[in-house]
């Protein structure tokens, strides 16, 4: 049977729903007959008044029975979305006498209603003429912005769907939802190479399912977008691209999102209540102009009074909506109803009530793209790189409109003013996030992790807790501690008071350890530790990656981060050690430092190296051959100094630990045989010249050295526990290649060879788990990452 | 009476089978060939390592060190009684306990301190001379002066010349959690590595001599001394081939009812003082070397608690196979008689019941099975499955293969809620069997976490 799934955008006022068939790859169920193996996705309309979305209101009658939607009547029901946030407005006509009804209980009998219309859409009747039920299971929906992760309205939608009878409940953000419905951005959630099956979802024209067979494409066919403001085309929305996401329904919110390998990452949200004060506002220009007989209807007590306020906004909503895409100097008129005096609303007036809440959008849209910039948006659980670094308004692709509100002409005015980048308004806003979380049900199959590599050193340990469940006593062993094989490794004491020893089955390393003490730990207790390196001999490591770049490479102090400088200074790399993933990139702008100007026709030759700064910080030091030399910190990307010496350098140290320079040259009052070297050492905090020595310089310059002193790569490398030592292997032709030993008896457990190269160096990552080895040659220089 | 002949040598508890002749161990007796043990004639397990199992009683405690080949009590130094005064004296430059103190007492009161029993009960704070100590502390010199008479014991018996570094201490059934903790704090402190508790009724019941089998129920009476305030604690247990079960317990105190319910560890059952001349003091030692008979006055209301205990548990007294009367006290003349008659059940004794408890717990340990735990081993390597999860952390919903079920390569093998509320599946890379979860469905996991052990195929 083929995977079903109920997709359902609540709103405030109204729903959206759809159902999407995934495609059947075995070719049978209910899709096989109509779309063969393509799934198919339909808009599931208010079979009441053929809307295509719901009102979002419930009512429950005589016998249990629940109606939903137009087929609630306005008055006693209740809005399960209002409940959700635990608002009183939506009980307003609620029997005084009847307890209120829980947020969970209103959802899942709203969401069994939507589901029984989908299974009704569905059921079909087969060749045998017996229907066809259709099982739908799962469940898609579609959340504000504003409900951050661990909002407790979430876990109260879950519960609802769950409750609903919903295998499976999945939510996807609205802001998330609208980016997918863009036709520029690729498969949802498809960051592994698992592409799921076809499915396609269209905008319907009737209410009756008209599933579209789809050719075999991973993503479904995206929503027609209006031309974008002062955008000829649509803008492309690579990989890195950020977007703003302005939702204007009843709530107005702006969304910073981040499309970053075809996964869209929503980065920082604001919301406002714009769309009710409008609503509010355009209620009392109604009652300013239709005087007491509004007044007099909105006064009466009760039910009645409730009805009248109802309709009143239905009424001017509906006006609003008319004039919206009218020309800018239009008008519209009508009657709330018979006999009612006229109403008037015209464009300029609509616009200067809903201008308030676009202004703020954009001040907000700024201020999202300010924090990111400043490094205090997206996931707290990944680092800031580089992009968020840098980020401004001009990094944005586009400004997405969506929701009811995005209908108003004057939005994509003014949130281009505002913010200056193209605005896109979908032509069919209200279903914009319908149809993005479509896409995202459609690609269910796709959404698949697969499991980390196992890292071949570190294997567990696991014992039978005595008596199932145990008190951890005490452990016996730290982490990175090295034990033998029988070795008590930790207690535990059982709930009649026995005290256990758990032991060791081999020698080892304890990694980490699980519990802490006084916990109940069991059945299984299991730890990490590493394997006995004389293993290695019989099952050698798996190369977790290699680096090739042109320039060199310099290992952190704290042995985490890979740094890949080019010769010519104009690139620096940041490599994450034990993923291999870019954690930053860097390339300098060089200015003409202060000085002699540089009066060379061609750009001169420039050479640099990365060096530590005593604090710890990266810096990248670049000199030419002219003698003009910058700094730059390679976390803020800020230059910190820059400054001329007056000869061409020859020759430049550093010495990390004073944090200055020196750069050998010819003295320029020197000529032929009485040439003579000088060297010069600057300050690189300040760029200040401090000394200059003429002759006996060499002497005189102890701790100046050619490259950092803090790299962490070497001739030579022990590992964190002591254990291996890894060393280049030697030939007659040079280095060529890289050998492991155990510590002591010298045993070689692993040897990598390769051509013979000009250096190699080798080291260990902090936490042991892996081997690097940097080996240059005259074409480049790559680094192995060997995972122990 | 003095301790009757235990003060040295293998007492006439456990000992292993091939031992069993010579040091009179329970194959030897009618009797003990019917107690709860390895009906199948398999031999009791033994013990990992020496060990010291000491029996704490309000005013006195008894030690036995128990080895491969046997059980022996640990005399005090002083007195060659097999039951310590639960005293020390600190003369300035060291500590004695037991007899050792109270001989010390009568020169120097001031460094005297008795009754340290009833000290950590209440956790005071113990004044020997110009030291002030925490109770714990002061307990755990006890325990240590007691530990190094096993140690210089030890050899002799053929075990090492290191003292013993695990204890099995018989406590109170109703002792608390916090008396518990400082309890095993001070044996810590005194050096043990590893301290385990054991009920004393509990231990009662593997004493040697009784007619007991598995599948009893026996109402064990620990009668206690003038100078505990004539008292009995009840506890009703069920005979196991194991440790026996708790099913309920109760205490009842002096004559005139004052105290009656409030287990001795909680309330005031009396031990000790703080001189000399209270509670157990130097002169106040009990002829018999524990704690002084029952008073007959007490015995009534005692068998009105024990009834009374019984109709709690709504045992009736057909149900209880024996009394087992055990304690200083139950030396009284015509107890068990009384105790006979005034509840209707037989009444099973041990030779020396003050050295009831001590004795089973010596006799229970080698049959409770070895201590140390051998992680699993196995010829297939383990492999731990763990997931890089977009955004850190995710809720597990549920695993979709069993544990010992074996998946192909690409399968999804769990289910995950991520933060952001999309549901993904956890797949894996190369086929295996799923060997344990290590993780349940419905808890939050983060990345890199182990979920669970897997043999790939």
């Amino acid at each position: 049977m083929p995977l079903t799934t109920l997709v359902v955008d609540i709103g405030a006022h109204t729903t959206g729903a759809a159902v999407v068939v995934a495609g059947d790859t075995e070719a049978g169920g209910a899709s096989a007959d109509r779309a063969g193996s393509a799934g198919f996705a339909t808009l599931l309309r208010d079979p009441h008044g053929g809307a295509a979305r719901w009102p979002t209101r419930l009512s429950f009658g005589a016998g249990a029975t629940v109606a939903v939607g137009s087929a609630a009547p306005p008055v006693r029901s209740v809005n399960p979305f209002a409940l959700l946030s635990g608002s009183r407005t939506a009980l307003e006509t609620w029997p005084r006498d009847d307890p209120d009804p829980h947020p969970v209980t209103a959802m899942s009998a709203f969401l069994s209603c939507l589901r029984t219309e989908a299974v009704r859409l569905l059921t079909h009747t087969g060749p045998a003429g017996r229907p066809h039920p259709v099982l739908i299971d799962r469940l898609t929906v579609v959340v504000p912005a504003w409900y951050p992760p661990a909002d407790r309205r979430r876990d109260l939608l879950i519960a609802a769907g769950e409750a609903a009878g919903f295998a499976e409940v999945e939510l996807v953000d609205a802001a998330t939802a609208v980016v997918l419905s863009l036709p520029s951005v690729g498969s949802p959630a498809s960051g592994v190479a698992e592409p799921g099956p076809a499915v396609t979802a269209a905008r319907p024209v009737s209410p009756a399912p008209v599933p579209v067979a789809l050719s075999p494409v991973a993503a479904p066919a995206p929503l027609a977008m209006s031309t974008a403001v002062d955008s000829p085309t649509q803008p492309e929305l690579p990989d890195g691209s950020l977007v703003i996401v302005c939702d204007l329904g009843q709530t107005w919110s702006t969304a910073l999102l981040r499309i970053e390998r075809d996964e869209v990452l929503p980065l920082a949200h604001e919301s406002i209540s714009a769309g009710q004060e409008l609503d509010l506002r355009l209620l009392d220009d109604l009652r300013a102009q239709t005087g007491d007989w509004l007044a007099s209807r909105l006064a009466q007590p009760g039910e009645d009074g409730w009805w009248a306020r109802h309709q009143a906004l239905e009424f001017v909503r509906q006006m609003k909506h008319a004039l919206s895409q009218r020309e800018p100097g239009a008008e519209v008129s009508g009657q709330p109803a018979p006999g009612a005096p006229l109403y008037t609303l015209g464009r300029p007036w609509l616009d200067r009530l809903a201008e308030p809440g676009l202004r703020w959008l954009g001040a907000s849209s700024r201020s999202l793209v300010a924090r990111l910039a400043a490094g205090r948006a997206g996931p707290a659980t990944r680092p800031v790189d580089a992009l968020s670094g840098l980020a401004t308004l001009a990094d944005v692709q586009a400004v997405v409109l969506a929701g009811g509100h995005a209908r108003l002409a004057v939005a994509e005015r003014i949130l281009h003013e505002e913010l200056g980048r193209p605005v896109i308004r979908l032509d069919d806003p209200d279903l914009a996030a319908l149809w993005g979380a479509v896409r995202f049900a459609s690609a269910a199959s796709a959404r698949r992790i697969p499991d980390d590599h196992p890292r071949w050193r570190v294997q567990p340990v696991a014992w039978d807790v005595p008596a199932g469940r145990a008190r951890l006593e005490r452990w016996l062993v730290d982490p990175g501690e090295p034990y033998q094989r029988g070795a008590v490794l930790a207690q535990v004491r059982t709930a009649d008071e026995r005290v256990y020893e758990l032991t060791a089955p081999d020698d080892g390393v304890l990694l980490a350890r699980p519990g802490r003490v006084g916990e109940v730990v069991g059945p299984t207790l299991v730890v990490r530790a590493k394997r006995p390196a004389s293993l290695l001999a019989g099952d050698p490591p798996d190369l977790r990656h290699e680096l090739a770049g042109c320039g060199e490479w310099l290992f952190t102090p704290d042995r985490r981060v890979l740094v890949e400088c080019a010769a010519t200074a104009d690139l620096v790399r940041l490599w994450s050690v034990p993923d291999g993933t870019l954690l930053r990139e860097f390339r300098p702008e060089f200015d003409d430092p202060p000085g002699r100007a540089s009066s060379a026709a061609r750009t001169p030759r420039r050479r640099g190296r990365v060096f530590v700064h005593p604090a710890g910080r990266l810096a990248l030091v670049a000199w030419d051959e002219t003698g003009a030399f910058w700094v730059w910190d390679l976390y803020s990307g800020a230059q910190t100094t820059a400054f001329r010496d007056s000869s061409q350098p020859t020759a430049v140290l550093v010495n990390e630990r004073e944090w200055r320079l020196s750069t050998q040259g010819e003295d320029a009052g020197s000529a032929g045989r009485y040439r003579r070297s000088v060297a010069t050492v600057w300050d690189l905090t300040t760029g200040q010249r401090l000394e200059r020595f003429t002759d006996d310089w060499r002497r005189r310059l102890a701790g100046f050295e050619r490259r950092s002193v803090s790299d962490c790569f070497g001739d030579a490398a022990l590992s964190p526990d002591g254990r291996l030592r890894a060393v280049p292997v030697v030939t007659k032709a040079g280095p060529a290649g890289v050998s492991l030993r155990v510590t002591g008896s010298d045993e070689e457990v692993f040897r990598r060879e390769h051509p013979p190269s000009t250096r190699v160096r080798v080291a260990f990552s902090a936490d042991g788990q892996f081997l690097l080895a940097n080996r240059e040659s005259g074409r480049d220089s790559r680094v192995e990452v060997w995972e122990l | 009476m003095r301790d009757q002949g235990a003060a040295s040598g293998p007492h006439p508890g456990w000992a292993p089978p091939w031992a069993a002749g010579s040091l009179g161990g329970p194959e030897a007796g009618g009797p003990v060939g019917r107690r709860p043990g390895p009906a199948d004639g398999r031999l009791p397990a033994g013990v990992d390592r020496p060990t010291l199992v000491i029996d704490v009683g309000p005013a006195t405690a008894a030690a036995m060190v128990v080895t491969e080949l046997g059980a022996w009590l640990v005399p005090d130094p002083a007195s060659g009684e097999g039951r310590w005064p639960w005293a020390v004296h600190w003369d300035g430059e060291r500590t004695v306990a037991g007899a050792a103190a109270l001989q010390r007492a009568q020169v120097d009161p001031g460094g005297y301190r008795a009754g340290l029993w009833r000290a950590l009960v209440d956790d005071d704070v113990v004044v020997l001379g110009t030291r002030t100590l925490r109770s714990v502390e002061v307990v755990a010199e006890f325990l240590a002066a007691v530990r190094s008479a096993a140690a210089r014991l030890l050899p002799s018996l053929g075990g090492p010349v290191a003292p013993p570094d695990w204890a099995v201490v018989t406590v109170p059934p109703a002792a608390t959690d916090a008396l518990r903790r400082r309890l095993i704090g001070a044996a810590e402190v005194a050096g043990f590595t590893g301290v385990e508790l054991l009920p004393q009724a509990a231990a009662a019941v593997w004493a040697p001599g009784l007619p007991l089998r598995a599948g009893d129920l026996a109402l064990v009476c620990d009668v206690l001394g003038p100078d505990t305030g004539p008292a009995v604690a009840a506890t009703l247990v069920r005979v196991t081939e194991g440790l026996p079960e708790i099913l309920g317990h109760g205490f009842s105190a002096d004559a005139n009812g004052s105290v009656n319910g409030p287990p001795p560890v909680n309330g005031r059952s009396p031990a000790g003082g703080t001189s000399p001349v209270d509670g157990a003091g130097p002169g106040d030692i009990q002829a018999n070397g524990q704690d002084g008979p029952a008073a007959p006055g007490g015995i009534d209301r005692a068998l009105a608690d024990c009834r009374d205990l019984l109709g709690r548990l709504g045992i009736s007294r057909t149900q209880v196979s024996w009394v087992v009367v055990v304690g200083g006290g139950a030396r009284t003349p015509g107890l068990a008689a009384r105790v006979e008659h005034g509840l209707g059940i037989p009444v099973a004794t041990v030779d020396e019941p003050e050295l009831a408890a001590i004795r089973g717990a010596a006799a229970w340990l080698p049959r409770s099975g070895p201590r140390r735990v051998r992680a699993r081993g196995s010829t297939q390597r383990l492999v731990p499955l763990a997931y890089t999860l977009p955004g850190h952390t995710a809720r597990l919903l549920r695993w979709l293969v069993e544990p010992r079920q074996p998946y192909a390569e690409g399968a999804a093998v769990a289910r995950v809620r991520l933060a952001n509320g999309a549901v993904w599946d956890l797949t894996v890379r190369t086929p295996g069997v799923l060997d344990e979860v290590l993780v349940p469905a419905g808890r939050d996991v983060r990345s890199g976490e182990w979920l669970a052990l897997v043999r790939p195929a």
